[in-house]
């Protein structure tokens, strides 16, 4: 008789094991897979884009690639030079064949895209300008067809076009505003300086000048380029109304843009919010927040098996808007109330340097 | 006017009203509903423009602090004007935005941007939110929503105005769609009440109409086709049964009355008979050696028999007009003489009275017409009698006249082929009370009831005239002074005769006239059972100067004339072993002396029942009592 009371718990209790050992099973599978490797290739060091860097990899551990056990980064930074750029990256490849490159910022996608292509290495790009001047898609919205995707972080030129020419309409001036488009030869300058002046025939209120001067890579070359700046401004300061900043490392250099402010000429447009706190009228941008969650989200279907190829270049669907009243008010205009709305927390009554 | 046409005209009215009321009420309410939606549309648009096109910008200047800047009010308060343009142009709403001070700021959808007058003074009433209809001026009708927007650096007064007509022209697509609902509606219902209740109520109660007319005429229905388990349908069953018992109504009915002329026939004959021996004898003995006071006494016996058999003739002329039965001849008569034959015994009894009688005729030629001479002489003896009987004094005068047929009281027929004659009898008698006059041709009617205890008649007569006169589609009235006398006038449409007519009616009339020429001596045959009418024709006959033989039935006369001895033959019709009518037939049907000329004897007054007795092969028949005159006549014509 107690024998055969023992019997159906002795069954229990394998069925017990039995179950768990199942449930157990792919669990260990998984764990004991080994983490997809990222290579990261930033452009250069910038808090910009070293703040992409880290949202792209806070929105990859949301998604369920944890660092370490999922997921593993290389993050080499190329300081604004193509070469080292490349080399890094090959050494990086040569190392262990990584699942995915990110390239931050055009200099380290054009890198990324002249090393990988060919490859079926998959790359994946943010914070670049143009892609289609680039050559990496032949239209925005598209695919690129190869192993190549990303997203631009930039305000389409029509649209800072526009608005610009909106604030600039109120001061109801019979002549357009001269603005120079002051850019280096930092390929994502020229290329918004290039689209800038294509699409400026929409918009009669204004009169664009490109005010180019050479790009200089590293932290060695910025006072040469803020001095080339100065200079140009200098030179062209009474046939200008105004300074328009364009995408590139110069951008978000706070010393080039005192330098500029520095001058007297108001900045009409800049791609940066914090430049309108310092006195740009307007300020166009995509958030960090945005760009990390739309690059981790691609990277995120790359490593679970889409194939780059499938993936459409895009943009950020949202911006956030800056304006600075002040400098409104210098070139004698008002900002309209759709723009004052946009800006929302970022309006800005005074012009002054930042650090 | 059928009843279906009545229900209809009696429903369109309802159906008119009824439609006419929903589409008066269905017009009002959409036309209330059409401007509320407007009211409610405008007030929603306003509300939303001013929230959207002001007040955002009012306060984004505020929470940006920039409403201090003037550059910036105004340059909001422009965008905020070109966002009420384009709601101007897109909505086709004219929108006028004044300050609060009353001045004209803006007027979107204006012609030429001219601002309009007459829209400033209502600024003052609006303090929040305003809807109504405005006349600025003329031409400018318009209804509008108006709202304020009151802040120290913006202070507007907004109004959204459509004009009226607009509105109106919607208020006019709805009138002309409820009439053309309304009217298809009237269309659809009196159309769905037709045919409900024509196959409910109409077709129906035709049914009903038809069997209604069938029982009427005592036709007799097995079924109405009304199956319906309703009113109509219960109706329908109720006329059926009805149908059948008025049909063994009739059925007894008819029984009845044909007992009633069985026994009226056989009253009469057992009357008419022993009567005819009565005046036979009370005549014949006329004739003979008699006292005064015994010639008396027999002409007593004559003239009460008179009244008797006068009696028992208004009695039967009175069954039989109520019948139905009374038939008149349509024969050619010479009117002048029956007007002369007929005055010459009032003028004996008219003289006894101390009366004077008259007559005067405006006829024209020829006297001859057609129409019941029997029944014309009973009224104007009737009428004269009367007369004579009722007045005590003075005259009685009888006017005859032609009168044409535009002057006739009743409608004529075929004016061409009718004669329309006027007869009045004028006495000086007592005369009749107005209260009287109208019931003196209803039967059994005196003047009253000392009348006939003074004159005695059974009150039969005028009633009598008043219906044969009816029955000749003429026409009879009375004007009567109490005292003073009275007047009956008659009138009575004849038919006009043809030359042909006349020809056979002037041979006729010689035969008949007689003249009492002397008359050939006929071995005259009498066929009759009764004994004391055979005494009374054979002696009769026998005045008349004729051979009579007498047989008792028919049998013994069908014999005596086979024997060829027989000139003349008086048969009765009632008679044992073989009625007058049997013997004629066997006679009439003999290989010889079938020519004989037979008249009839009967006591029976239906004349109705002579043709049937002319039809079994009798020349004439003479009805109990005759006369010696009419004897003679018959004589004179067939001997």
């Amino acid at each position: 008789m107690p024998s055969i009371r023992s019997r159906p718990t002795h069954a229990f209790l394998k069925l017990l094991f039995l179950g768990l050992c199942f449930w157990l099973l792919p669990q260990s599978a998984v764990a004991s897979e080994t983490p997809k490797r990222i290579v990261i290739l930033q452009t250069l060091s910038s808090t910009f884009l070293e703040k992409s860097t880290v949202r792209f990899r806070a929105e990859m551990t949301r998604l369920g690639f944890k660092d370490g056990t999922d997921v593993s980064y290389t993050v080499l930074n190329a300081k604004g030079d193509y070469g080292r750029a490349k080399s890094l990256l090959t050494s990086a490849i040569d190392e262990n064949t990584p699942d995915l490159v990110v390239t931050v910022a055009t200099l380290a996608t054009r890198a990324g895209r002249d090393l990988l292509s060919g490859t079926k290495i998959p790359q994946m790009f943010l914070i670049v300008t143009d892609p289609v001047g680039e050559g990496f898609v032949s239209e925005m919205g598209k695919t690129s067809g190869s192993n190549i995707t990303g997203q631009s972080h930039v305000v389409p030129v029509e649209s800072q076009l526009a608005l610009v020419s909106q604030i600039l309409q109120t001061a109801r001036r019979d002549t357009p505003f001269r603005i120079g488009i002051l850019r280096s030869t930092y390929p994502s300058a020229v290329s918004e300086s290039a689209q800038l002046r294509a699409a400026a025939h929409q918009f009669p209120v204004v009169s664009l000048t490109d005010l180019g001067f050479p790009y200089l890579p590293g932290d060695s070359g910025r006072p040469e380029m803020s001095k080339s700046a100065v200079e140009l401004i200098t030179t062209h300061k009474d046939s200008l109304d105004g300074i328009w900043l364009v995408a590139g490392p110069n951008q978000t250099n706070l010393d080039f843009v005192n330098t500029v402010l520095a001058t007297g000429m108001p900045i009409v447009n800049s791609g940066n919010i914090r430049n309108a706190r310092l006195g740009a009228m307007l300020a166009l941008q995509s958030t960090v927040e945005l760009n990390g969650r739309a690059a981790a989200e691609a990277a995120s279907a790359i490593l679970s098996g889409t194939n780059p190829a499938d993936i459409p270049v895009t943009r950020p669907s949202k911006f956030i808007a800056g304006v600075n009243v002040l400098t409104a008010a210098r070139l004698g205009a008002v900002i309209p109330s759709g723009i004052l709305e946009l800006a929302q927390e970022n309006v800005f009554y005074r012009q002054g340097r930042g650090n | 006017m059928s009843l279906y046409t009545k229900f209809i005209a009696a429903i369109i009215p309802i159906v008119l009203l009824g439609t006419g009321a929903l589409g008066y009420w269905s017009f009002t309410h959409s036309r209330d509903v059409l401007y509320r939606t407007e009211q409610q549309s405008m007030n929603l648009r306003l509300e939303s423009a001013i929230d959207q096109f002001v007040d955002r910008r009012y306060r984004l200047l505020e929470t940006t602090g920039l409403n201090s800047l003037t550059s910036y009010v105004d340059q909001y308060k422009s965008e905020a004007l070109t966002d009420f343009r384009t709601l101007s142009q897109k909505t086709g709403r004219r929108v006028l935005i004044f300050n609060r001070d009353g001045s004209a700021l803006f007027c979107g959808g204006c012609e030429d941007d001219l601002f309009p007058d007459g829209w400033g003074e209502l600024v003052s009433d609006v303090t929040d939110k305003l809807f109504g209809t405005h006349y600025a001026a003329p031409g400018d009708h318009a209804v509008f929503s108006a709202a304020g927007f009151a802040k120290p650096e913006w202070n507007w007064v907004v109004l959204l105005t459509i004009p009226e007509s607009v509105v109106s022209k919607d208020v006019e697509d709805i009138r002309l769609a409820t009439i053309i609902v309304s009217l298809a509606s009237i269309l659809a219902v009196a159309g769905m009440i037709a045919w409900v209740s024509r196959s409910l109520l109409v077709t129906p109660i035709l049914k009903l109409k038809l069997a209604a007319d069938s029982i009427a005429r005592q036709e007799p229905i097995s079924r109405i086709d009304i199956n319906s388990n309703d009113e109509l349908g219960r109706l329908a069953r109720d006329m059926e049964m009805m149908s059948q018992a008025t049909h063994d109504y009739v059925e007894r009915a008819n029984a009845a009355n044909k007992a009633k002329s069985g026994f009226l026939a056989t009253m009469s004959h057992e009357i008419r008979t022993p009567l005819n021996g009565v005046l036979g004898i009370a005549q014949l003995l006329e004739d003979t050696d008699l006292n005064p006071d015994q010639q008396r006494k027999v002409s007593n016996i004559v003239a009460s028999g008179k009244t008797l058999l006068a009696i028992i003739n208004d009695v039967l002329d009175m069954s039989r007009i109520e019948s139905g039965a009374m038939e008149l001849e349509d024969t050619v008569f010479d009117l002048k003489e029956l007007l002369s034959s007929i005055m010459t015994p009032f003028q004996t009894a008219a003289g006894q009275k101390g009366l004077t009688i008259r007559g005067e005729y405006a006829l024209s030629e020829p006297a001859q017409m057609r129409g019941d001479p029997v029944r014309l002489r009973q009224i104007l003896w009737n009428l004269l009698s009367n007369a004579v009987k009722f007045t005590d004094s003075g005259s009685v005068v009888l006017t005859v006249k032609e009168v044409s047929a535009d002057a006739a009281p009743t409608s004529v027929p075929s004016p061409e082929t009718t004669r329309g004659i006027r007869f009045a009898v004028t006495d000086t008698g007592t005369g009749i009370a107005p209260d009287r006059q109208a019931s003196i041709f209803e039967a059994f009617t005196q003047e009253d009831s000392s009348i006939t205890r003074k004159f005695g008649g059974t009150g039969l007569g005028l009633s009598i005239v008043s219906q044969i006169v009816e029955l000749m589609g003429g026409q009879i009235g009375i004007e009567s002074e109490l005292g003073k006398g009275t007047t009956i006038d008659v009138f009575i449409p004849f038919g006009t005769v043809t030359e042909e007519d006349l020809a056979l009616t002037k041979s006729a009339s010689l035969a008949a006239s007689g003249e009492r020429r002397t008359l050939p001596v006929y071995k005259v045959l009498v066929a009759e059972d009764n004994a004391i009418n055979a005494m009374v024709v054979t002696a009769v006959l026998e005045k008349l100067g004729q051979s009579v033989k007498h047989v008792e039935n028919g049998r013994e006369a069908v014999d005596e004339v086979m024997r060829g001895e027989t000139d003349f033959v008086f048969m009765d019709v009632h008679m044992p072993e073989m009625d007058g009518i049997e013997a004629t037939r066997e006679i009439r049907a003999a290989a010889s002396h079938n020519d004989v000329p037979i008249i009839g004897l009967t006591a029976e007054a239906f004349v109705e029942r002579h043709s049937e007795f002319r039809n079994a092969g009798m020349n004439d028949v003479l009805t109990k009592p005759f006369t010696e005159d009419q004897l003679f006549k018959v004589l004179s014509r067939y001997g």
